[in-house]
């Protein structure tokens, strides 16, 4: 396999590690050598040694003397990631979840150790992070963890952190960047994330040149892409090991909804189940059937939701007592909602699964976890209400729950003291937690932006918690599925392969300006060593290819007088293009108005169609509902001011009311016949008929107030649905008529009657009679007197152009005429493809979001972060100091001396905008003492917004707008005044886990605002923002981790 | 461009909108300087910039500082700034690139990397305000021992800010212009660079002068990475003093460049390659002698060109 991109030229060689024992399993190496370092290896080295190397490279021997025993025996694929760590060399190990990565990783720690090295272990979640310190603690015990919460022994030789610490080490310069020789990612298919992706890659990039990597993930299709990328950026040879098999085989049940029973769609050995997975389908769609049709004999409106909601209540406990009376337990439940999950949970509130013992120590164990909080917080209400639940068996896991809360229930769920745990996604990833049976209640997730159903990647993923190593043979997996479910989406979730890792590579102010502190740091270089340019780069043959077969493609599609056509499209465009710019002068109220009296028969753009009608009246836009067309038409005098005004008016402001006779019926003719359909009655006397009709209706409407408009509207929809010829009122734009014909036509306005409605029918019927098919149209020039010098000049112009048409008129008439057509638009088509490959090819090409970057560039110098020669500014260097928040927005906020005037309180309260607030729809209303500070900063964002918008970085400011919100000010206003956290938690309908975040995101960044006041050289300013950090930090929401 | 110089204890402005940075106090509602400097604003913010006053680090500054004594596990370094820099044993790049922990037999080997009174280059890591202890580190191998040139110290006021600050002037001279004052002259270790002699220099025209300037960028850039593939290949003994040997036409070079610098330094005008090489220029144009070139009369006359382009 060699690529065939020139830049990344790499050799790689794959090869599958055969099974030689039946209780290993299947896996594969494959390893990424970038050409420079084979040549430099050349150099060093003779052909024969080379040749050793080679092959030492391709098959790593295992070592005789491994640095660290292991007490169980190695799978195939941790003996060959431990050769390849022998070698000295990075690795990516791609593996389901709970297969036994972490031996990987604890080998390199153990040679680390020994070679006096550092190791760093990252992993992408803090709670992740305590759960391995804790896990590797056990094992080296010179182990230390850093976390945005807390430090630990830093000074030890293997720091467990997150992610965003390394990345911020490495922009620092950090020393243990000097004495790091492996660098272990955990959970690296993260780098996929939208928000935080980004944080990884700028790590790896940033990863001193001798350090090797250890990249833990979970089964990702393109790992040697990313090896390859590895190895180019760090000029090392990269190698992967991967593997499909997991420990425990698993069994793939299908539930139907309010069905009965289990049905086996996929066994351990991969053989799917077809009949059963068919009968499952069919019930689905029968139980469907009945349930409607009972639906209809009670007379019920139960609304589909509920329904289903009722019967998944039920579902879930008949699996669950399934399951336990076949001693499938213990069970996770995954749902996608963090209120399903605790709705869940209400619905066992008669069941136990623990024996009085075990509910004695969960007891136990959640009490001594609480002791560590305050008094108060020991009386929150979710603490209390979870206790009788635990102690029956039942958990629950979402992020929505206090950090201890979860921490406890981890705990209980790997003490076997949980048997039903109702999760949401977040429990699938981190530390080996499996259960025998794995439950998916329903496979709908909200991702952020959308509802969407859950991808094989994710299916994966979650389903990697079932089965036990060495407890379960199998573990088992069981979808509940409903009606909506499609069977074919089902089989690919089955067969389905995992979700490839790419990059989401994005530019950040404070990524470039760290970088610009630096003497010589080339931007442009840091961008090209991205996993994202590298992507892209790769896809270039790809696009080539893809561009040449366009091209030949449209080479060979031969038309006869392509020449011709060309012309002759070309014209009848531009004759529409100007005709367009001709209606849009003689549109203009100057022109028109005059001529739109009441029955002038015009055409006009309707809808989607073209259509003929009858002018009723036209007003001004902004007075449509005080203008009506009754109080218009009795006072005259008063029509005839405003039409005096509306003459100066924009065609887009005026509105012309219109009748249309038989707006169905034009639909479906050919709108030629439409003509005909009009017609002009000079003849009858208006006013007479008039008052006549008025008599009619008050008759007709029998006790109706005689309200004439009211009743003309409302008998204008019903006509509509009664009877498609009657006509209808409606009203368009000025600038949608396209002609004004000679006609006029004496209108009854109560054409409603029957009596004339049959008067309006013969009166068309007599146009139609009268003038065929030729309407007389008002000539611009002669009649509507536009004296428009441009409208003249087009005038001419489309009369050449007709002439020139006329030229081309023989190829219409050609009998192939349409199919070459057809041919022709298709070729136009394709080239317009092709220009749209090339032009992804110039943008591959080039250094990838160079636009962008020099957008933001732009920013920055306007804004004063750098001055004209690209050299950081003060201002920069304050926004360096800012990574939790919107680095440009602070900055502006503190230098412009808005925080001067605030208190501690109120200082905090603002910055509590700039974390990301908890999910919720709750009204603000804010203190009063927070309302001025809000507008202050409302104004910045306007400002910021509207500079982001002039340099094209955001498309429109109230989406920019959007990101901040005030959700959050009243709660830390009053945090920091020093009320409990359940008085927050009652002022708030977010879950409290949420709250907790957010106030530790925002403690953070108070401290980060601190160090930028004193960069300043303010010490209040300063002071006020450390004081307000003290203020936050107590009580349960900095309570420290179980773990720790 | 408006300029405001205050003095010690003048009032710089009463609005009381402004927030005040450093140099500034507060008093009876006015915002006062403490210093005598110059007012920079930016925004709401108005700090004042000493004249002449101790170097005030910032992260990414390059700086060159004297080794004043080796402790523990670090040296300390004199970089002309209020506090003593560290430069720590973990902070260097260990011979071939080595990556590990320091261990106690490096901390008794540590006047194999750098001995008192040794002069070396290295960057501003981090600064801890609280204790106003300032790191130094070396990141790359363009840091680190200077030997065999010459040192020339001028108020840091006076340095202005490029993009870089390791420069290789077209008549062959290595310069490293501190942020802090202090400024290295020698001689690149390649040779393979275009060298002109200065009386081939044209710079009547601003398109000239770009051109050197980009010569002098290019010649840097070059000089840099030949030292980094260099180590990186051949995993040479950074920290081993090497003699080099320098002709005489070099050294009148070197003394010119210096000699330059302390012309501007003497009128108190930027220090930075065009404003070295004008100077430089003046001298040949005038016949004068490296050695005259700091006579008073002299400097006013090297000098005049540089005055007029900052006018």
């Amino acid at each position: 396999m060699i690529n065939p991109n020139k830049n990344t030229e790499k050799n790689v060689s794959s090869k599958e590690i055969e099974t030689t024992q039946e209780n290993k399993t299947k896996c594969t190496h494959e390893v990424a050598i970038p050409e420079k370092w084979l040549q430099t290896l050349k150099t060093k080295k003779n052909e024969e040694e080379i040749e050793k190397e080679l092959i030492s490279l391709n098959n790593p021997p295992f070592p005789e003397n491994p640095i660290k025993e292991y007490k169980f025996e190695l799978d195939n694929f941790q003996r060959v990631s431990i050769s390849c760590l022998e070698r000295g060399e990075s690795v990516i190990v791609s593996a389901h979840t709970s297969s036994g990565k972490t031996a990987v990783a604890e080998y390199a720690i153990a040679q680390a150790l020994n070679s006096k090295s550092r190791v760093v272990y990252t992993s992408p979640i803090k709670a992740l992070s305590n759960q391995k310190y804790r896990e590797l603690k056990d094992v080296f015990g010179d182990v230390g963890l850093i976390t945005g919460d807390v430090s630990i022994d830093t000074n030890s030789s293997c720091l467990v952190m997150t992610t965003e610490i390394l990345r911020n080490m490495l922009y620092r310069g950090s020393e243990i960047v000097r004495e790091v020789q492996y660098i272990i990612f955990d959970e690296i298919h993260y780098m996929k994330d939208a928000s935080r992706g980004v944080v990884w890659e700028e790590a790896i990039i940033l990863s001193p040149k001798n350090a090797k990597f250890v990249f833990l993930s979970a089964t990702i299709p393109n790992a040697l892409e990313f090896a390859e990328w590895v190895a180019q950026t760090h000029n090392q040879p990269c190698h992967v090991v991967s593997t499909e098999t997991r420990p425990v085989p698993l069994r793939y049940f299908l539930f139907p909804s309010s069905g009965d029973g289990l049905y086996l769609t996929l066994d351990e050995n991969n053989k799917f189940y077809d009949n059963n997975f068919q009968k499952c389908m069919d019930l689905l769609h029968n139980n469907d059937e009945e349930q409607t049709m009972i639906d209809k004999k009670t007379g019920f409106t139960m609304s589909k939701r509920r329904k289903i909601m009722i019967k998944s209540k039920n579902d879930i406990k008949n699996i669950i007592t399934i399951l336990m009376r076949k001693n499938f337990g213990p069970v996770i439940v995954f749902s996608f909602a963090r209120k399903e999950c605790e709705a869940k949970s209400i619905l066992f509130q008669n069941d136990n699964f623990n024996t009085e013992e075990q509910s004695n120590l969960v007891e136990l164990i959640f009490k001594n976890a609480i002791e560590l909080l305050d008094e108060k917080d020991q009386k929150l209400p979710q603490i209390q209400l979870i206790l009788p639940i635990l102690k029956r068996g039942i958990g629950i896991h979402h992020s929505g729950l206090l950090p201890i809360i979860k921490e406890v229930i981890e705990i209980l769920f790997q003490e076997g003291l949980i048997k039903v745990l109702f999760a949401t996604e977040t429990f699938s990833m981190g530390l080996n937690m499996p259960a025998k049976t794995v439950v998916f209640n329903g496979i709908r997730k909200f991702d952020g932006t959308c509802m969407r159903s859950v991808d094989s990647g994710e299916f994966i993923q979650m389903s990697g918690r079932a089965g036990r190593r060495g407890l379960d043979k199998s573990g088992n997996v069981i979808l509940m599925v409903d009606n909506h479910t499609e069977p074919k989406y089902l089989r690919t979730l089955f067969n389905g392969k995992a979700k490839r890792l790419n990059s989401s590579f994005k530019l950040g102010y404070n990524m470039l300006l760290k970088l610009l502190r630096f003497e010589d740091v080339d931007l442009d270089h840091i961008m090209s060593r991205s996993f994202w340019q590298f992507q892209n780069e790769k896809k270039l043959p790809l696009l080539n290819e893809q561009c040449e077969e366009l091209e030949k493609k449209i080479a060979d599609m031969q038309i006869p007088n392509e020449d011709q056509f060309k012309n002759y499209l070309e014209t009848k465009k531009q004759i529409n293009l100007i005709k367009n710019k001709m209606k849009y002068i003689q549109n203009k109220p100057l022109y028109v108005l005059p001529f739109l009296t009441e029955g002038r028969l015009i055409k006009f753009k309707y809808r989607d169609s073209v259509e003929w009608g009858f002018v009723i009246n036209f007003f001004e836009k902004r007075n449509r509902f005080s203008n009506n067309f009754n109080k218009n038409k009795k006072d005259q005098s008063g029509k005839e001011g405003n039409e005096n005004d509306l003459l100066s008016k924009n065609a887009n402001q005026i509105f012309v009311e219109i009748l249309i006779p038989q707006k169905n019926k034009i639909n479906a003719n050919d709108p030629n016949n439409k003509k005909k359909d009009g017609n002009g009655n000079g003849n009858g006397n208006g006013k007479e008929n008039e008052e006549e009709n008025e008599n009619d209706e008050k008759k007709e409407n029998g006790n109706e107030d005689g309200n004439k408009n009211k009743s003309v509207k409302r008998g204008g929809y019903n006509k509509e649905r009664r009877d498609v010829s009657i006509p209808t009122k409606d009203r368009i734009l000025c600038s949608n008529i396209l002609e004004i014909s000679t006609i006029i036509m004496k209108i009854n306005l109560n054409y409603r009657t029957k009596k004339n409605e049959r008067r309006f029918k013969d009166a068309i019927e007599k146009i139609k009679q009268k003038y065929q098919e030729d309407i007389p149209i008002l000539d611009s020039i002669e009649d509507l007197k536009i004296n428009d010098q441009n409208f003249i000049k087009y005038y001419k112009q489309v009369q050449i152009l007709n002439k020139i048409l006329k030229k081309h008129e023989e190829l219409t008439k050609t009998e192939q005429f349409g199919s070459q057509l057809e041919l022709f638009q298709e070729k136009q088509k394709l080239n317009d493809q092709l220009k749209e490959i090339q032009e992804s090819i110039r943008e591959s090409e080039n250094i990838v979001m160079k636009d962008q970057l020099s957008n933001m560039k732009k920013v920055m110098k306007r804004l004063g972060y750098v001055n004209e020669n690209g050299l950081i500014q003060t201002k920069g260097r304050i926004a360096c100091e800012i990574s939790t928040g919107d680095e440009l927005l602070l900055t502006e906020l503190i230098f412009s001396g808005i925080f001067k005037e605030l208190d501690t309180h109120q200082i905090a309260a603002i910055a509590s905008c700039f974390v990301e607030p908890p999910r919720s729809h709750e009204e603000i209303n804010l203190i009063e003492k927070l309302q001025k500070p809000y507008e202050k900063i409302s104004e910045m964002i306007e400002f910021l917004g509207q500079v982001f918008l002039e340099c094209r970085l955001i498309e429109n400011i109230q989406k920019y707008k959007e990101k901040f919100s005030p959700s959050l000010m009243n709660i830390v206003h009053a945090w920091t005044n020093g009320a409990s956290f359940l008085d927050i938690s009652q002022m708030t309908e977010s879950f409290e886990g949420d709250c907790v975040r957010s106030f530790r995101r925002l403690e953070e960044l108070l401290k980060q605002l601190s160090v930028a006041a004193k960069n300043i050289g303010n010490s209040e300013l300063e002071r006020k923002f450390s004081e307000a950090t003290t203020l936050m930090k107590r009580d349960i929401v900095f309570a420290s981790s179980l773990y720790l | 461009m408006n300029v405001q110089v205050v003095n010690l204890g003048e009032v710089i402005t009463n609005e009381n909108e402004s927030i005040r940075g450093h140099g500034t106090f507060q008093k009876d509602g006015n915002l006062v300087s403490s210093v005598a400097g110059i007012v920079h604003r930016v925004n709401k913010l108005v700090s004042v910039k000493p004249l002449r006053s101790r170097y005030h680090p910032e992260v990414g500054d390059v700086v060159v500082g004297r080794i004043t004594e080796v402790l523990r596990n670090n040296w300390k370094v004199d970089i002309g700034a209020r506090h003593d820099a560290f430069l720590g044993l973990s902070a260097i790049i260990l011979p071939g690139g080595v990556q590990r922990r320091r261990t106690s037999t490096d901390e008794m080997n540590m006047r194999n990397f750098y001995k008192e009174d040794e002069l070396i280059s290295a960057e501003i890591q981090k600064i801890n305000y609280e204790t106003f202890k300032i790191s130094l580190h070396t990141r790359s191998f363009k840091y680190g021992k200077l030997s065999d040139g010459q040192f020339v110290t001028v108020p840091p006021m006076l340095i202005k800010r490029s993009k870089s600050h390791y420069l290789v002037l077209p008549n062959g001279v290595l310069l490293i212009l501190g942020c802090n004052g202090f400024i290295w002259l020698s001689i690149p270790e390649e040779s393979e660079l275009k060298i002109k002699k200065i009386s081939n220099w044209f710079i009547s025209t601003t398109t000239e002068l770009q051109e050197l300037e980009d010569e002098i960028n290019e010649n840097s850039n070059k000089s840099i990475k030949d030292k980094n593939m260099d180590l990186e290949t051949n995993n040479f003994d950074f920290y081993k003093k090497k003699e080099k040997m320098i002709t005489k036409e070099q050294r009148l070079e070197i003394c010119r460049v210096r000699n330059a610098i302390l012309a501007l330094s003497n009128s108190f005008l930027p220090i930075y390659p065009t404003s070295i090489m004008l100077v430089c220029k003046k001298s040949i144009e005038e016949n004068i002698n490296p050695k005259e070139m700091i006579k008073q009369k002299n400097m006013i006359i090297l000098t005049s060109e540089v005055k007029e382009l900052i006018k």
